[in-house]
């Protein structure tokens, strides 16, 4: 997958991306680690929602990822319909040294299969595998519940920018770009107003 | 000096530092002519004044007062002879006076002046490095002494002939520490007589009359309370320290003295004042636990006035005094409390901070209560510009009424429990603020802990809420942790904030939805704009309503909404967001989706930063009522309870689509009816078709046999052919054969007939041998 650090004529394809899971299981570091190639130690706990961009290339097509970070705690949990609805991808993350965060990960897949739309493409991450001395949530048991529910599975680790970016490309790959492209042109056309469209001049960097 | 300090606990000593606006060098060495210190007779004065004045603490009040016989005629002399120096150095430090005050009067520019307020002298400075940490009471003494001297010059060069019994005061303190014999002598009594002391102190003064005592002072002292050993043993500790500097450049210097010697408080970038020349500090010395109040010292002719003409003319005094009490009272309780006061002083942020009329502030303290309900006005007026940071977070506790010794109690108990949120809490509080000093330490993220463990066993419904840390995380910086602990109750209670974070969030979507509607009332194009973008309030204001700003905003602005918030309550939180968004308005209308919202939650802020008031003075103009939200809050409620247009349509679709569910569900058992019977029929059809199948099979069976018998059937003529041609073959072979042997016969006769010859021949050659 390659990043674009410069504007391209052609027109992004936008794809809306929710990032889901049990606090702190490291949504927002994986986002900064995708958009800005940065980490943070001690970053704050995500208040609501967080919207970030990022444009890569994959296949000729310029793909934008609308990248929407959710905060982690249950109690936001009502917020989170309004950020996976109509979005065209999503990545639930838990963290490989915590199994509760596994088995909530879970429940969060449980939930996108049922309440969002059914062409969503979802991938399993387990984040800070640098830790691999405190794994707790063994990397086959995430990989056989993943192939049983048929999501995409990496392990992933912000700190070490470990599977970031090949987790995008994974995601890009697996979706359906000719139609989105069609549907988003068509959309245009019709001049309608979507709340996930929309054009941006500058385009972040990415390192990949 | 050394013995006091051994005295009492290191963490418990309290300095007095006074601040004064105008010296020059002569004076300056003046004061470090006079080779006293304070003495604890003085600090017992401090601390007599203290008593008397404070609400909180005036239970020894009206304690009859044993009469002092134990001084000596000589020790009267001394004070005397003292006494005389000090009116001589008054005359000197009058003259020196008078050329500062005509320098200053002729630029008329004394507002400069009054700014370099904090910065020691040079010479001072030096003389303190050769110290040890703490500046010494000798020192203060020199410098205090004249800088009364000099505040009463200037008063007079005023014509304010009357002279502030604040001055004469800490005159009388002073003159009273210039006895150099007091000193030992004042210690010992501190051990063991409990009474006399204060009575000498006042026996003093009256003798000595080149001091003026005024009769307010004078009614004071006879109304002092006994003073314990404990109280003089705080009051020991306590330090009167003046700083002044005539140059502005000083201020740096200053910063560095600060940090070097006391490390009291960072004043990087104090600002200027506009209104004040001289200010009040609260303060701390953080290595050595060692609180320091600089009190106002008001040199300008105004604001002498407004002192003199005021009833409470001590009260800056009393005020300082009372949080000094009531520092000192935390420290007893909870050593670690210091923490939040080395870094309340840190934090302070400096440009913009107005300290405001401190008089107002010291009446405010007084009498809060009286003055939040009859002079609401002028109330909100002083908040929106601000409290002075020193005594912000005292004064948010009086606003909130969050002083509550109950709940306090009621916190030490629940810190000492355990609590379900503990693993969560604990996750969340190294990701609070971690880029700030106070919470990278453990001490700050320790007491953080507490605080949020704390509430969420009081408050068991709400729990433990992320958002909240940052927020508690403020109030730490003001305060200890019991007192944040109470105003948390009191924000979330008092001010509403509770439902915000309760587990549903329901107070956060009530919030957002009357901000959602403030907006399109006060702020159409943006609520345009923002519909146009499809930018949601959820999306950029959740995290202002749940951790009051303190999010993303420098806490230095966040303080000056809280000031504002905590008198006025949740209409100034909404006012507030509109401020930000129209502070910001031609650059928002200009963005996109994308753009909106990071700028709303990055940089939003940076507009107001040149100038804080600028937002609180814009959030002002927006008429935000407490019935405006409750309305709309109804709005909201029936928008949930399905009463609404928009949701009774949704109502009456589902009904539709309920009934035509209902159609869908007759038509699909007849349709499955219809189904059935189509699969009886199919199976029937099967099994005919099965039975022809069957005869099929046989058919196919026979045309098999056919087939075969067809082909054995040709089979055999071929056969037959070969056969018969065999046959043929073979009759003509046998007819061979018969010529054969035919001719086998006639061979065999002939082989016969020539046998019969030969035997003839030999019977003829036998008998032609013979012959």
């Amino acid at each position: 997958m390659e990043m674009i650090s410069s504007p391209s004529m052609l027109k992004p394809i936008q794809i809306k991306l929710v990032l889901l899971g049990e606090a702190a299981v490291g949504k927002s570091s994986l986002v900064l680690r995708f958009v800005n190639n940065d980490y943070q130690e001690n970053k704050e706990p995500t208040i609501g929602a967080a919207f970030l961009t990022q444009k890569c290339k994959v296949q000729d097509k310029i793909i934008k990822f609308e990248i929407w970070d959710t905060a982690g705690q249950e109690r936001f949990h009502s917020l989170a319909p309004m950020y996976y609805r109509n979005a065209q991808a999503a990545i639930v993350v838990y963290d490989i040294t915590n199994s509760d965060s596994f088995d909530r990960a879970k429940s969060w897949v449980k939930e996108l299969q049922r309440q969002a739309t059914n062409e969503i493409v979802v991938a399993l991450a387990g984040n800070k595998c640098d830790l691999h001395d405190s794994r707790q949530v063994e990397s086959e048991v995430a990989s056989s519940y993943s192939s049983e529910k048929g999501l995409l599975f990496l392990e992933t680790s912000a700190k070490e920018n470990e599977n970031v970016n090949h987790l995008f490309k994974e995601i890009a790959k697996k979706l359906p770009l000719e139609s989105f492209s069609k549907k988003q042109v068509e959309e245009q056309t019709q001049n309608s107003i979507n709340i996930t469209r929309r054009q941006d001049s500058s385009i972040s960097q990415c390192s990949c | 000096m050394t013995r006091k300090k051994n005295n009492i606990p290191e963490h418990a000593r309290v300095s007095f530092i006074s601040v004064s606006s105008s010296e020059d060098e002569g004076t300056e060495q003046t004061e470090r002519k006079r080779g006293s210190s304070i003495s604890s007779m003085k600090r017992t004065r401090l601390k007599d004044k203290e008593k008397m004045s404070s609400p909180l603490t005036n239970t020894s009040l009206n304690t009859p007062r044993k009469k002092a016989d134990s001084k000596s005629g000589d020790e009267l002399e001394l004070i005397r002879a003292r006494a005389n120096s000090v009116k001589k150095e008054h005359q000197q430090l009058m003259n020196a006076f008078e050329e500062e005050k005509q320098k200053a009067i002729a630029d008329k520019e004394r507002k400069t002046m009054s700014m370099l307020v904090s910065t020691p002298p040079a010479k001072v400075r030096n003389h303190r490095k050769h110290h040890s940490a703490i500046v010494t009471n000798s020192d203060i003494s020199h410098i205090i002494s004249g800088m009364l001297e000099e505040g009463n010059d200037f008063e007079d060069e005023f014509g304010l002939k009357e002279r502030s019994p604040k001055l004469e005061s800490m005159r009388d303190l002073i003159s009273q520490e210039i006895q150099p014999d007091n000193l030992g002598e004042s210690d010992n009594m501190s051990k063991n007589d409990e009474t006399s002391f204060a009575d000498e102190n006042d026996e003093k003064v009256n003798d000595d009359n080149e001091v003026d005592v005024s009769d307010d002072t004078e009614n004071n002292q006879n109304e002092s309370p006994v003073i314990e050993d404990e109280d003089i043993a705080r009051s020991n500790s306590m330090n009167v320290l003046v700083n002044r500097n005539d140059e502005d450049e000083g201020r740096n210097e200053n910063t560095s003295f600060f940090e070097a010697e006391t490390r009291i408080c960072s004043y990087e970038n104090l600002p200027l004042p506009k209104e004040t020349e001289s200010r009040d500090i609260l303060s701390l010395n953080a290595d050595d636990i060692h609180f320091t109040v600089i009190p106002l010292f008001n040199t300008r002719n105004s604001d002498a006035e407004t002192l003199l003409s005021s009833d409470d003319d001590v009260i800056s005094d009393v005020f300082l005094m009372e949080r000094m009490e009531e520092l000192n009272n935390t420290l007893e309780k909870d050593p670690r409390a210091i923490q939040h006061y080395r870094y309340s002083f840190q934090h302070v942020v400096q440009k913009q901070d107005n300290f405001g009329d401190i008089e107002w502030w010291g009446r405010f303290m007084m009498n809060s209560e009286s003055l939040m309900v009859n002079n609401t006005n002028e109330v909100a007026e002083k908040l929106s510009m601000g409290i002075p940071n020193p005594i912000r977070g005292l004064v948010w506790q009086l606003l909130a009424n969050a002083k509550n010794e109950d709940l306090e109690e009621i916190y030490h108990q629940l810190v000492k429990e355990s609590s379900p949120h503990e693993k969560m809490i604990r996750r969340d509080i190294t990701r609070t603020f971690p880029s700030h000093e106070f919470f990278t330490g453990g001490d700050g993220q320790e007491a953080l802990f507490r605080v949020m463990k704390s509430y969420s066993l009081y408050d068991k419904r709400v729990g433990y809420c992320q958002g909240l840390t940052f927020l508690v995380g403020l109030f730490l910086l003001h305060m200890p942790e019991a007192e944040s602990f109470c105003l948390l109750v009191k924000y979330m209670e008092d001010y509403e904030m509770r439902a915000t974070y309760k587990p549903s969030l329901e107070g956060l979507h009530h919030n957002l939805y009357q901000l959602d509607r403030l907006i399109v009332e006060n702020l159409p194009s943006i609520a345009k704009h923002f519909n146009d973008e499809g930018v949601l309030s959820t999306m950029y204001a959740s995290e202002w309503f749940m951790t009051f700003f303190t999010y993303r905003f420098p806490l230095e602005l966040v303080d000056r909404m809280f000031d504002v918030f905590f008198g006025e309550g949740i209409t100034s939180l909404f006012k507030l967001c509109l401020a930000v968004l129209k502070g910001n308005e031609n650059l928002l209308l200009k963005l996109n989706f994308d753009n909106l919202l990071q700028f709303l939650k990055q940089s939003s802020f940076k507009i107001f930063m040149d100038d804080l008031s600028s937002l609180i003075n814009l959030s002002r103009e927006f008429k935000v009522t407490r019935k405006k939200l409750s309305h709309l809050s109804k709005e909201y409620e029936k928008f949930l309870n399905k009463s609404n247009p928009l949701q009774e349509k949704v109502m009456s679709l589902e009904d539709q689509e309920l009934s035509s569910m209902k159609f869908d569900k007759d038509n699909l058992s007849e349709a499955y009816l219809n189904i059935q019977k189509q699969i009886q029929k199919s199976n029937q059809e099967v099994s005919y078709l099965r039975d022809e199948n069957g005869m099929l099979n046989q058919q196919v069976e026979q045309l098999k046999c056919l087939i075969e018998s067809h082909e054995q059937g040709r089979g055999a003529a071929k056969l037959e052919d070969t056969i018969n041609h065999l046959r043929e073959e073979n009759i003509k072979l046998n007819k061979e054969l018969q010529e054969f042997q035919t001719e086998l016969i006639t061979t065999k006769i002939n082989y016969a007939e020539c046998e019969n010859e030969r035997l003839e021949l030999r019977k003829a050659i036998e008998k032609l041998k013979h012959q």
